[in-house]
C-alpha cells in the first residue's frame, strides 16, 4: 500500500543550527502515527512543514502520490490540524472563528453546520464565548472541531492533550479512537509516551532532525522474553527450570524466568505441571514504549548535585548512542 | 477573503477606532476655524476650509494612518498568532498575500472618503461654498471642488503604493515601526523632492497633484499627462508586488 503521506530526506537549517538533517517519514492511511522525541528534536519544525509553512532546504513532501512544492499550502488538501497551540482571532466567537475558516476557504457553512462539531469537542456551551477567553485546552479542542468540519483525510495533532484536565484527556483519547475507527489517519506529535502507546498504531522517533526509528507499536511493544511465574513450590519448580537448561530468579513464590527464543513459556509451564508443580499464574512482561523510546534515543538518566544547590536534579543526557 | 477580512477587522476597536479618528479632525478645525472666522481673525469660505483641511489631512495624518493601518493589518495576524491560520487552511499564499494589499487599499478608501465627505460637510453648512477668484481666474464652485477632490485622490492613489512597501518591509523585519518608518520616509522625502526627480515620467508622478489642483482647464494634456503618471504608477505598483509575492512565497511563517 503506497503511504498516504511520505516524507523524504527534508533538510532545514536555521542558521547553524540544522533542525531537520534529511528526515524520513511515510503515514499510511486509517493508521494513528504517534510522532516522539525530545524537546528541539525536530517535531514542529517537521509539521510546521507538512502544512507548508516552512520552506525546507531539501528534501520532498509526497501527498496522496504527488510531490508538494514549498510553499504552496493550498496543494495539500486534506490535511487539517493544528501546530503548536491553534491560533484564533481573540475578539470573534468560537463558532464566528470556524465559520471565517469556512468562508475563507469558499464553503458557506452555517452555524448549524459547525454546532454538531463543537459539541463533539465539548464546547457547544461555550460556542458564543470570545476566544480570547479560552484556556489552552479549549483552544486546542476548537483547533480539532474546526479541523473536522473539513473531513480531513490525514488529521495532524501537535500535543492534542497538553492544557487538557483529566476527563479532557481521557476524551480526547476516545475522540481519536473514534477518528480512527472512522477511517481516518491521524499524525499525533506528543510527548507523554503512555497517551502515545495507548492510541498509535506506528511510531516515528526522532531527535537531532533524524528519524532513528519508525516502527508498528505492536513490534516496539513486543513481549520482553520475562515472565513471572507464580508456582506453589518455588525451589522444586528452580529445579525443574535447571534441568529444562534455563535461569529463572525466586522472589517469594514468584520465579522470574527469561524464556529463549527457541522455546514459549506455553512449553515450560507444561514442563512445569509434568514434573507436578502447580502453576498459579503466569504474568508476562511487556516492553514499554518508553524504555524503547530511552533505549532509541540512547540517553541516560543521571543524578547529579549542583554545586550552587544542595537539592537533587534529574538530569537527562543523550549519548548520541542511536545516531 | 476580503469580506472576511472585513469581518475580523470590523469589529477589532483599536482598528475601527483609528479609522474614525480622522472625523474628530475635521471637527476640531471646524471649530478653530468657526471661531477665528467669528472673532474676525481670519475670513473663511467653504474653499479655503476644505482645501486647507484636505491639505492638513493629507500631508500630516493621512500618510501615517494609511501605512499604520495597512501593516497592522498584517501585524495583528502575527500578534493573535493567526498568521499560520491561512496557510494551515490551504489557502495559497498569494491569494492571502493579495487579500492583505487589497484590505489596505480598501482601507486607505475608508480613511479618504469620510474625511472628504466629511470636509465638503462641515464647509457647506458653516462657510458655504461661493465662486472664487484664484491667480486671476474666477474658478465655479464646481470647478474648485473638481481639482481638490482630484488632487486629494491623487495623493491617495500614490499613497497606496508606499502602503505597500510598508507591508512588505513588516513582512521582511517582522518590525512595525521600522516597517511604517520604512515606508513613511521615503513617501515625504519624494512627495518634497519629487519634482526633482531626473526621470520625467517618474517626475511626473509627483508632480501631477500640484497640476490637477492648479490647472486652469482641465484639458488633453492634462489627461496626457494622468495617463502617463497611471501608467507609471501602475508599472511600480506591479512590480513591487511582484516583489512582495515573490518573497512571501518563500518565506518561512515563524511567530516567534
Amino acid at each position: 500500500m503506497p503511504p498516504l503521506l511520505e516524507v523524504q530526506h527534508l533538510v532545514k537549517q536555521y542558521g547553524s543550527v540544522r533542525a531537520l538533517d534529511g528526515l524520513d517519514m511515510r503515514v499510511y492511511e486509517g493508521e494513528v502515527y504517534g510522532l516522539l522525541g525530545p524537546n528541539g528534536a525536530g517535531k514542529t519544525t517537521l509539521l510546521s512543514m507538512l502544512f507548508g509553512l516552512l520552506i525546507p532546504d531539501s528534501g520532498t513532501i509526497r501527498w496522496h502520490g504527488h510531490d508538494v512544492a514549498p510553499g504552496h499550502p493550498e496543494r495539500l488538501q486534506g490535511i487539517e490540524g493544528f501546530v503548536d497551540t491553534p491560533a484564533f482571532y481573540p475578539h470573534l466567537s468560537a463558532i464566528e472563528n470556524v465559520l471565517c475558516t469556512a468562508h475563507r476557504r469558499g464553503q458557506p457553512l452555517t452555524q448549524a453546520d459547525v454546532w454538531p462539531h463543537l459539541e463533539r469537542v465539548g464546547l457547544a456551551d461555550a460556542a458564543h464565548r470570545p476566544v480570547g477567553g479560552f484556556s489552552t485546552g479549549m483552544k486546542k479542542r476548537l483547533g480539532i472541531a474546526q479541523a473536522l468540519l473539513f473531513r480531513p483525510r490525514l488529521l495532524i495533532l501537535d500535543e492534542p492533550t497538553s492544557g487538557l484536565d483529566p476527563n479532557g484527556v481521557r476524551d480526547m483519547r476516545r475522540l481519536i479512537r473514534a477518528l480512527r475507527a472512522e477511517g481516518m489517519s491521524i499524525l499525533l506529535s506528543s510527548h507523554i509516551l503512555s497517551e502515545v502507546e495507548q492510541i498509535a498504531d506506528r511510531i516515528g522517533i526522532i531527535s537531532h532532525g533524524r528519524m532513528l526509528c519508525e516502527e508498528k507499536l505492536s513490534v516496539l511493544m513486543a513481549p520482553s522474553g520475562v515472565h513471572d511465574v507464580r508456582v506453589d513450590d518455588a525451589k522444586r519448580a528452580a529445579s525443574v527450570l535447571r534441568l529444562c537448561g534455563l535461569r529463572a530468579v525466586a522472589q517469594g513464590d514468584t520465579l522470574r524466568i527469561h524464556v529463549p527464543t527457541s522455546q514459549t513459556i506455553g512449553e515450560i509451564i507444561c514442563s512445569l505441571v509434568q514434573h507436578g508443580v502447580r502453576v498459579i499464574g503466569v504474568e508476562s512482561e511487556r516492553t514499554h514504549l518508553e524504555e524503547t523510546f530511552f533505549h532509541i534515543l540512547g540517553i541516560r538518566e543521571t543524578i547529579e548535585e549542583p554545586k550552587s544547590n544542595s537539592a537533587t536534579h534529574l538530569r537527562m543526557e543523550e549519548s548520541h548512542v542511536a545516531r | 477573503m476580503l469580506r472576511v477580512e472585513w469581518r475580523i477587522f470590523v469589529r477589532n476597536r483599536r482598528f475601527i477606532g483609528i479609522c474614525l479618528a480622522p472625523l474628530c479632525l475635521i471637527l476640531i478645525q471646524a471649530f478653530v476655524a468657526y471661531a477665528a472666522t467669528q472673532v474676525g481673525l481670519i475670513r473663511t469660505t467653504g474653499s479655503v476650509f476644505t482645501l486647507r483641511s484636505l491639505n492638513l489631512y493629507s500631508v500630516l495624518f493621512l500618510p501615517f494612518l494609511a501605512v499604520a493601518t495597512g501593516v497592522y493589518l498584517l501585524a495583528a495576524e502575527f500578534q493573535w498568532q493567526t498568521i499560520r491560520r491561512p496557510f494551515i487552511e490551504h489557502i495559497a499564499r498569494q491569494r492571502f498575500l493579495l487579500t492583505k494589499v487589497g484590505a489596505a487599499g480598501i482601507t486607505l478608501v475608508f480613511l479618504m472618503l469620510p474625511y472628504l465627505l466629511g470636509t465638503l460637510l462641515v464647509a457647506a453648512i458653516l462657510f458655504g461654498f461661493t465662486p472664487e477668484l484664484i491667480e486671476d481666474r474666477q474658478l465655479s464652485v464646481f470647478a474648485m471642488l473638481v481639482r481638490f477632490i482630484a488632487a486629494y485622490l491623487w495623493t491617495g492613489f500614490l499613497l497606496y503604493l508606499f502602503v505597500v512597501v510598508g507591508q512588505l518591509l513588516f513582512l521582511r523585519t517582522k518590525n512595525l515601526l521600522l516597517a511604517i518608518l520604512g515606508a513613511l520616509l521615503p513617501f515625504y522625502v519624494i512627495a518634497a523632492f519629487g519634482d526633482r526627480l531626473p526621470i520625467a515620467p517618474l517626475r511626473l508622478l509627483f508632480a501631477l497633484q500640484q497640476h490637477l489642483l492648479e490647472a486652469a482647464v482641465y484639458d488633453t494634456t492634462l489627461l496626457r499627462e494622468g495617463s502617463v503618471a497611471v501608467g507609471v504608477w501602475g508599472a511600480l505598483f506591479l512590480s513591487l508586488l511582484f516583489v512582495h509575492l515573490r518573497l512571501f512565497t518563500r518565506q518561512d511563517i515563524l511567530i516567534h
